[in-house]
């Protein structure tokens, strides 16, 4: 292999250059970056050597919001305005929002529909919002150390999460300005970074116990591909639930209500969350809590006494372990390994429950508070294209079972969870009145029959049916789930071929409309502006389609493409080359859609080649073995 | 590609259209198939490489789904063949209506004496052992290519298989919740 290329000026390249990528995970507790730097993942600290970002932001009347480290104490001080845990938050209802509300002490703007909105001295915000800030200050810490801006992050997500939780995500990676290469789950990013793929093959368990969320997967590795068997969990259920069970023991032991104020009750958590911390190491922990009125309360805490509140939590996640056993079709003597992730499995409770559940040691060698994180990094610098000779294949599943909506108040699954994605799935709808031109699907996820036991995703509202007598008109839906677990509906009237067009109107997220008024009001308040940032963007864009279009043609353009389409394809490519560092958005859009239409032969024959060689050709290396 | 798209999913693989397959024939296929086109190995690919990356590799996963659950497998072949499943025209043989109805007396029996675990075990046993013995049957129907008293036969003994299918998933939810 050539250790480097010597290109003319001017002269395509054969390889793209080297890209910026970087792997976060935006946790409920603490999130991180890490990148791969000469060969190794690793994590970044900011300039005081700190590797976990709290995921805590503190807004100010003045002034941009602080996000991490510095914020812990102001949860005592301004608890109203520091928000923390904004992770549970995310692609929820105000419903689910008013239950956990008694347990967090921010006030919330109720909306009619849709997201809430956290209130704060700074105005109010969406989850979404909180948790791009979350992700720009990380944004912040990577590019700094890399020295450049980012040219593509992958961004972990619990495996567990449903779409309206993957799809906050998404948005608040939009708003942070990051281009995301994949969302990855979490247990997987975790196997990733233990080299699972290095070892030995066989199935293993992800036991993953963060701040808030809870995961398990099984895995299946075997000649270089992951595959992910079954994966189950509690989206709300955490080391946050631990801290609670912690602060309910001791304000029942200091002789305090449950109804003293937030301020109060934000450091009977953070004395429990010490506690907690303290408890993995050392048999017991002397505590000191001020009361109301002002006089302290001294006690003990002793492991026994810790493990006795937080074993009903623990037990939770048993239930789960046994379901994905069942769901991936295997038995528990099948299992070879299981990898502990998150912090709450250094709570010594955890592994021992888990290892017993699973009849074996767990594994416990990265640090659990990274693992994810350098998982992500390496994943990142594949999918950016640096690692180009790497043939690993991640196979993820669907966590959730998606279904429609039918008559009395039914749901009809229409793709199983643990279905292999992508995954797409057509289904046949037709008009029942005469000249109806609109209809509305309503797609929910979740296991239950009814339809108000499952978390309402969308309403997906098809216009522009043609008119024609009633059940005339034959609508074809196809419901695709991307390799990201990110839904998308499109549909097709059958008769005529007319596209209808799709409204989204997501139950608990955030319309387009609502992300771009974000991100608008965020730049105002920055120096930054919409416009420059939408022309860099197109900028990159522009950039990386020509270059990753060049390669492709030198390396089988000769063989693919008649002299006629070659031309025409050229053509575009100057269109794009004289426009792509202009400073007129809308023509470097235009020629890139142009690009894009007459290179659209040349995709389909290029992977019909690559599928063909699949299938017939070997690698070289396989022969020299 | 859209030759590959209407290609049945045993010649997608290059398998012989049969319900004897290889599964590790299959697997092996498909993986080299999804190294292919998989959504991951098009990242950097421009966005109309990137849509069919996401589109065949979501037929193959359905194809590889398809062919490797044996009741599906079954369901696919008789659809190749012709036969809807969806056609009710296969009567059942009287004979397996009552072993049906004493299958299904049995599991009731379970559930309201909460399950004694010997029982459970013998029940479950005896339904995969059903179903083990009705797969070699519709096998060999299914592979005499164009008998048409064989291929109704092979739907009639497949819908037998969907209950006993049904049946096994319903016992294990009882196990599930004795435990």
């Amino acid at each position: 292999m050539a250790l480097f290329e010597i290109s003319e000026p001017g002269e395509a390249p054969s390889t793209l250059p080297h890209r910026r990528a970087a792997g976060i995970d935006l946790g409920t507790t603490n999130s991180l970056v890490a990148t791969v730097m000469e060969e190794v993942a690793a994590t970044i600290g900011d300039e005081l050597g700190q590797h976990l970002l709290p995921s805590v932001v503190r807004y100010r009347a003045d002034g941009s919001p602080l996000v991490g480290l510095t914020n812990q104490q102001f949860i005592h001080d301004d608890p109203l305005n520091t928000i923390s845990s904004v992770k549970r938050f995310m692609g929820r209802g105000v419903e689910d929002i008013q239950t956990l509300a008694n347990k967090f002490p921010y006030e919330f703007v109720h909306a009619e529909r849709g997201m809430p909105r956290i209130k704060t001295v700074a105005g109010d915000f969406s989850p979404v919002e909180v948790s791009a800030e979350i992700l720009k200050a990380l944004k912040v810490r990577v590019e700094q150390t890399l020295e450049g801006p980012l040219d593509g992050v992958v961004i972990t997500v619990p495996a567990y999460f449903d779409d309206a939780q993957r799809q906050a995500t998404k948005d608040a990676a939009h708003l942070a300005g990051l281009k995301v290469l994949r969302f990855l789950n979490e247990p997987t990013a975790a196997a990733i970074a233990y080299g699972l793929d290095q070892g030995a093959e066989g199935i293993h368990a992800i036991y993953d116990l963060g701040g808030g969320t809870f995961d398990i997967s099984i895995l299946r590795f075997s000649k270089g591909v992951f595959e992910v068997l079954a994966t189950a969990g509690d989206s709300a259920l955490g080391g946050d639930d631990i801290d609670r069970a912690i602060a309910e023991w001791l304000l029942e032991q200091a002789d305090i209500g449950a109804d003293a104020d937030h301020k109060r009750l934000q450091e009977v958590m953070y004395h429990a969350r010490v506690a907690k911390e303290l408890l993995t190491e050392q048999d017991s922990v002397e505590l000191t809590i001020r009361r109301p009125d002002g006089t302290d309360w001294h006690g003990q805490m002793n492991r026994a006494e810790f493990a006795e509140q937080i074993k009903p939590i623990i037990h939770r996640t048993l239930a789960p372990c046994k379901r994905v056993l069942r769901d991936a079709g295997i038995e528990l003597r099948d299992i070879c390994e299981v990898v502990m992730v998150g912090g709450s499995t250094r709570i010594p409770l955890v592994r021992e429950m888990a290892g017993k559940f699973f009849h074996c040691e767990p594994h416990v060698d990265i640090d659990p508070d990274k693992v994810v994180a350098i998982g992500a990094a390496i994943q990142a610098d594949i999918l950016a294209g640096n690692k180009p000779d790497n043939d690993m294949l991640l196979l993820d599943v669907i966590p959730l079972s998606l279904g429609i909506e039918t008559m009395g108040d039914l749901v009809e699954k229409l793709i199983p969870r643990n279905t292999t994605i992508p995954v797409t799935r057509g289904q046949k709808f037709t008009t029942f009145k005469d000249g109806q031109t609109a209809m509305a699907i309503h797609v929910v996820q979740g296991e239950r029959e009814l339809v108000r036991d499952n978390r309402s995703l969308a309403r997906f509202e098809l216009q522009g049916i043609p008119p024609m007598v009633a059940g005339a008109a034959h609508i074809q839906v196809t419901f695709q789930v991307d390799a990201d677990g990110l839904l998308s509906v499109s549909a097709k009237e059958q008769s005529t071929g007319v596209e209808t067009g799709i409204v989204v109107k997501p139950s608990y997220g955030l319309s387009d409309g609502e992300v771009e008024k974000m991100l608008r009001d965020s730049l105002t308040h920055a120096s930054d502006d919409v416009n420059i940032r939408r022309l860099r963007e197109y900028q990159v864009e522009a950039e990386r389609a020509f270059n990753v279009l060049q390669v492709a043609l030198n390396e089988n353009g000769e063989q693919l493409l008649s002299s006629v389409e070659r031309a025409r394809i050229d053509t575009a490519l100057d269109a794009l080359q004289s426009v792509r560092q202009g400073k007129d958005y809308l023509a470097i859009k235009k020629a890139m859609t142009v690009l894009d239409r007459v290179s659209s032969e040349f995709a389909e024959r290029r992977m019909n080649a690559s599928i063909h060689d699949a299938l017939t050709g070997h690698k070289v290396n396989e022969f020299s073995e | 590609m859209q030759s590959l798209l209407s290609k049945d999913f045993f010649t997608l693989f290059g398998l012989p259209i049969s319900y004897h397959i290889t599964s590790a024939d299959l697997t092996a296929r498909f993986r080299e198939m999804q190294s292919a086109v998989h959504p991951d190995k098009y990242a950097n690919a421009t966005s109309q490489e990137k849509k069919l990356s996401v589109q065949m590799s979501a037929h193959i996963n359905e194809a590889y789904q398809t062919l490797k659950n044996p009741l599906s497998r079954i369901h696919y072949l008789l659809t190749l063949k012709g036969i809807d499943t969806q056609d009710k025209a296969a009567s059942p043989d009287p004979e397996f209506l009552a072993r049906q109805i004493e299958l299904r007396e049995m599991v009731a029996e379970i559930q309201i004496a909460q399950g004694p675990r010997k029982e459970l075990a013998q029940l479950l046993s005896e339904i995969t052992e059903n179903i083990s013995t009705l797969q070699t049957t519709v096998s060999k129907e299914l592979d005499v290519a164009d008998d048409s008293g064989l291929l109704n036969s092979a739907h009639k003994h497949y819908n037998e298989l969907q209950f006993l299918y049904r049946l096994l998933e319903e016992v294990r939810d009882i196990e599930e919740m004795l435990e």
